[in-house]
């Protein structure tokens, strides 16, 4: 095996370890955050009972003791049910995890799909006017609020007094086909698409403009090679590694959701269950969210490497550099 | 020049400012339509209630929140929105709360009658026959005794129903349709609660751990509506009972949508997609008053209903600090309250002062009692007697080394709070009194209320029968585990609330209301507030809508369409 298998093979040893030292802290730092899931009532004759109904879920007991029963019911592939509303953790993850791949998938797929040749063409003629236009609105495109974003794309394209040509909310009409999920996805795929293209274009120039700036793209420049095959052939397959990396990063993006468009097109994901679960001391649920998002992260880093090991051939043998 | 980006841009901005897809020219549009004066006041107007009913159409009703479950009995899930929505369409109780009477009389429902001991510690119910749950099982005793035997057991999550069911000895189902309960120490709200405020499950969804029960998700009930699907984060959908004991539902459905977020429900609104809107905000309200293109929509589509509710906003002074333990300092911060101000700025004139615990105009409410003026210079003078000076000629009142200055506990989400606490602040400040405001989570924020962990604080009680019981608010037993956040202690009031509890005949109960209005005003235990209508609109085909403090009839309501 040669010495990037073995780092890949590392990597996927430490992530176990890793994911635990996750929810160790994950465990520690909702526990210590003050305020409880069964104290936020303020009626007028609930407190009496709060004792009791703090002793059966168990959360009255030291927080290693409930981190170890947690952990051993985790091992069983049991999350536990939430302890706001008593339904069971696994269900409502698979209620929002699905809606939030679709989301998050479509968004990040068709931002780097726009990414890279935006990026290129931005190296290639990185003075021409256009260019910098383009520039300047990615720059607003990645600075704007996503909350303002989302309300102006709701309010110019899915309002009956201006252009009603999108479904207001949710992800189907009743009875709606793959058509009408289709597009009830356009305006959030857009509002989420928007800043992740930003980051990419940006990310995809510079390392294309030091790709263009090679001794080996003068040279095949210089051998009569064509521009387009001096741009992608050469330049973009050695600005690969950076931008795999930035991709890597980016994947956790899947499944966690975003808070602000979830919300604003009425569509319950990832981002909205671990916002509201925070907000209520909902342990069972911050616990399952974070070790979702912990194991995706760590996947993706690991997918990352062997990404970055396919894209240079020269990390496979690093050690004859 | 110009680049094809830059006009991208532009188009985009101008877009966002009011473009239109581009049409033939239409004659010039009829002036704005003026409200009339119901539509301003938030009253239906008459015709709203009149006409021939006719079956059909889904009604859809926005609601702010979504709840944790939809059973009235578990302390966690009972928020007063879910219950305004689930008791009456798809559950029923004994007998019916008569709302909209000012009496609040108790009607029969699923009990046909009932009759109670001479002294009052026995309650004999006799049931509807022919009665079927939504699953098709009949209503017998036996569910009545399961539901409160589900309250009583000290194991549930239930102690909300279980504290003001009263101390219950027995319940008894003598036979199918007879039951026989008996208490110990009967109160006056002992067989109100049990007759008007305990909604019927079935016995059989009662078994097992109650926690984790079906029928938490999935309601089985009696009503004229029966529970179809629930979508978390989206909505919740009710049909129309076809085999109802009673007058059967007109509408085939009710679709209940959780919209949290306060721009998008607007926007939903506006497109017409509610048939009930509620929870408007103030500024929209009032925003809408003004003729105009932007409020056609309203004036033309929607009435506006200014719905009563039985609920008080209140600022408690923690009595167990320094600062509050003497009631003129308490008095001479209610004369600091800049009210005016509030209602004028804040309230936009839809709240009203109270000065009572009470449901605002009931008879438990002495009427002579009138707000403390804004006035401070009574309030220095006040202070002054008090011992709190400023010794020291640093600005800031002092008593025995003690500066008056204290942390004001508020919660983030309310917009109210954010508005009025710095007002409330300059004011102090003018007298010497330092107040800083100190922000605490929702999750932390009653439970350092219930630990008595705050100076002072502002939240509001509200209640869904207007026959109350105050016990749990001022006894001083109740600082300990009760709702007592205030620490307030004072042995009249304390014997005047058992009295209460135990006075069975309503006129003689009212006047000793009275007294114990009079006793917590003079004490000035809260700084009572203002009493807040729901702000509601509903489509204008919309018919038989009556707004009362336990919300509307869904069962009676039709569509003309």
């Amino acid at each position: 095996m040669n010495a990037a298998g073995r780092t890949i093979l590392k990597r996927l040893a430490l992530a176990g370890p890793t994911l635990l030292g996750i929810t160790v802290l994950t465990f520690a730092v909702a526990h210590w955050a003050p305020g409880d899931p069964l104290g936020l009532s303020e009626d007028a004759a609930s407190s009496s009972g709060l004792e009791a109904a703090r002793r059966a879920s168990g959360i009255d007991r030291p927080w290693p003791e409930q981190y170890l029963t947690w952990l051993v019911h985790f091992a069983r592939a049991d999350l536990g049910r939430s302890l706001v509303d008593q339904r069971p953790v696994a269900e409502k993850i698979g209620e929002a995890l699905p809606r939030t791949l679709l989301l998050s998938g479509l968004a990040l797929a068709a931002a780097w799909l726009l990414a890279v040749p935006l990026g290129a063409w931005l190296a290639r003629w990185p003075t021409s006017r256009r260019a910098r236009a383009v520039s300047a609105s990615l720059a607003l495109a990645s600075g704007l609020p996503t909350f303002w974003v989302a309300m102006l794309a709701l309010f110019v394209f899915a309002n009956p007094r201006r252009l009603d040509w999108f479904p207001f909310q949710g992800l189907r009409s009743e009875g709606g086909g793959l058509v009408d999920l289709a597009w009830h996805l356009v305006l959030p795929v857009l509002v989420l698409t928007s800043p992740t293209l930003a980051l990419a274009a940006r990310h995809v120039e510079a390392a294309m403009r030091q790709a263009l700036s090679h001794e080996s793209v003068l040279a095949a420049r210089a051998r009569g090679i064509p521009e387009r095959s001096v741009v992608w052939r050469h330049a973009f397959r050695n600005s690969l590694v950076p931008l795999v990396t930035l991709l890597g990063l980016q994947l956790p993006h899947l499944v966690g959701g975003s808070v602000v468009v979830e919300r604003v097109f009425g569509i319950p994901g990832m981002g909205l269950l671990a916002f509201e679960a925070v907000g209520t001391r909902d342990y069972p649920v911050v616990m399952a969210v974070a070790t979702v998002m912990g194991a995706v992260t760590l996947l993706a880093m690991v997918l990352a490497d062997v990404g970055a090991v396919a894209a240079d051939p020269r990390l496979r043998h690093p050690e004859g550099r | 020049m110009l680049t094809r980006a830059h006009i991208l841009i532009g188009l985009v901005v101008s877009c966002a400012m009011g473009c239109k897809p581009s049409e033939p020219p239409k004659p010039a549009a009829p002036p704005p339509p003026q409200p009339s004066a119901d539509w301003l006041a938030g009253r239906l107007p008459p015709e709203r209630a009149q006409g021939t009913p006719k079956p059909g159409g889904t009604f859809v009703l926005r609601v702010s929140t979504e709840p944790l479950g939809l059973t009235r009995l578990h302390d966690r899930q009972s928020d007063g929105v879910m219950v305004r929505y689930t008791v009456g369409p798809l559950y029923e109780t004994l007998a019916r709360v008569n709302h909209v009477a000012s009496d609040g009389a108790l009607q029969p429902l699923l009990a046909e009658s009932w009759e109670e001991s001479a002294d009052h510690a026995t309650l004999t119910v006799h049931l509807r026959k022919g009665v079927t749950f939504h699953d098709g099982s009949a209503f017998t005793a036996r569910d009545v005794k399961a539901v409160l035997g589900a309250i009583l057991d000290p194991k549930n999550p239930t102690a909300s129903l279980r504290s003001t069911l009263g101390e219950v000895r027995s319940v008894e189902a003598r036979d199918a349709a007879t039951v026989v309960v008996s208490w110990e120490a009967p109160t006056f709200l002992s067989t109100r609660t049990l007759l008007g405020g305990v909604p019927m499950l079935p016995a059989k969804a009662l078994e097992g751990d109650f926690d984790t029960l079906a029928i938490h998700r999935a309601p089985i009930g009696t009503g004229p509506f029966r529970f179809v699907q629930w979508k978390p984060g989206e909505s919740l959908t009710f049909a129309r009972n076809e085999r109802y004991w009673g007058k059967k539902a007109w509408l085939d459905g009710v679709s209940v949508r959780f919209v949290k977020e306060e721009a998008v429900a607007m926007q939903l609104w506006e497109r017409g997609t509610f048939d009930l809107m509620t929870r408007i905000p103030p500024t929209v309200w009032r925003g809408l008053e003004t003729p105009s293109e932007g409020t056609r929509w309203a004036i033309e589509q929607y009435d506006r209903i200014a719905a009563p509710e039985n609920n008080y906003g209140w600022i408690g002074w923690n009595e167990a600090r320094p600062f509050f333990a003497d009631a003129r300092v308490r008095r001479a911060l209610a004369m600091l309250y800049p009210a005016a101000v509030v209602a004028r700025t804040v309230d936009l004139g839809l709240e009203e002062r109270t000065t009572c615990p009470f449901f605002s105009g009931s008879r438990a409410c002495d009427g002579s009692i009138q707000p403390l003026p804004q006035d401070s210079a009574k309030a220095a003078a006040l202070l002054d007697e008090a011992g709190w000076k400023d010794s020291n000629g640093d600005g800031i009142r002092d008593r025995d080394g003690t500066p008056f200055s204290f942390r004001f506990l508020t919660s983030p989400h309310s917009v109210k709070q954010g508005r009025v606490l710095p007002m409330l602040q300059e004011e102090l400040r003018r007298v010497g009194v330092e107040m800083s405001i100190e922000r605490a989570d929702a999750s932390v924020y009653v439970s350092r209320l219930r630990d008595h962990d705050f100076d002072a604080a502002m939240l509001s009680w509200s209640s869904l029968d207007a026959v109350q019981d105050q016990f749990q608010v001022f006894h001083s037993s109740q600082a300990k585990g009760g709702s007592n956040y205030v620490s307030y202690a004072n042995p009249e009031v304390d014997a005047l609330l058992e009295q209460i509890r135990r006075t069975f005949d309503d006129d003689e109960r009212t006047r000793l209301e009275r007294k114990l209005h009079a006793a917590l005003f003079a004490d000035q235990v809260y700084l009572f507030l203002t009493t807040r209508p729901s702000l509601d609109a509903a489509k204008k085909d919309v018919r038989g809508l009556v707004p009362s403090p336990a919300w509307y009839d869904l069962s009676a309501v039709w569509l003309e369409r």
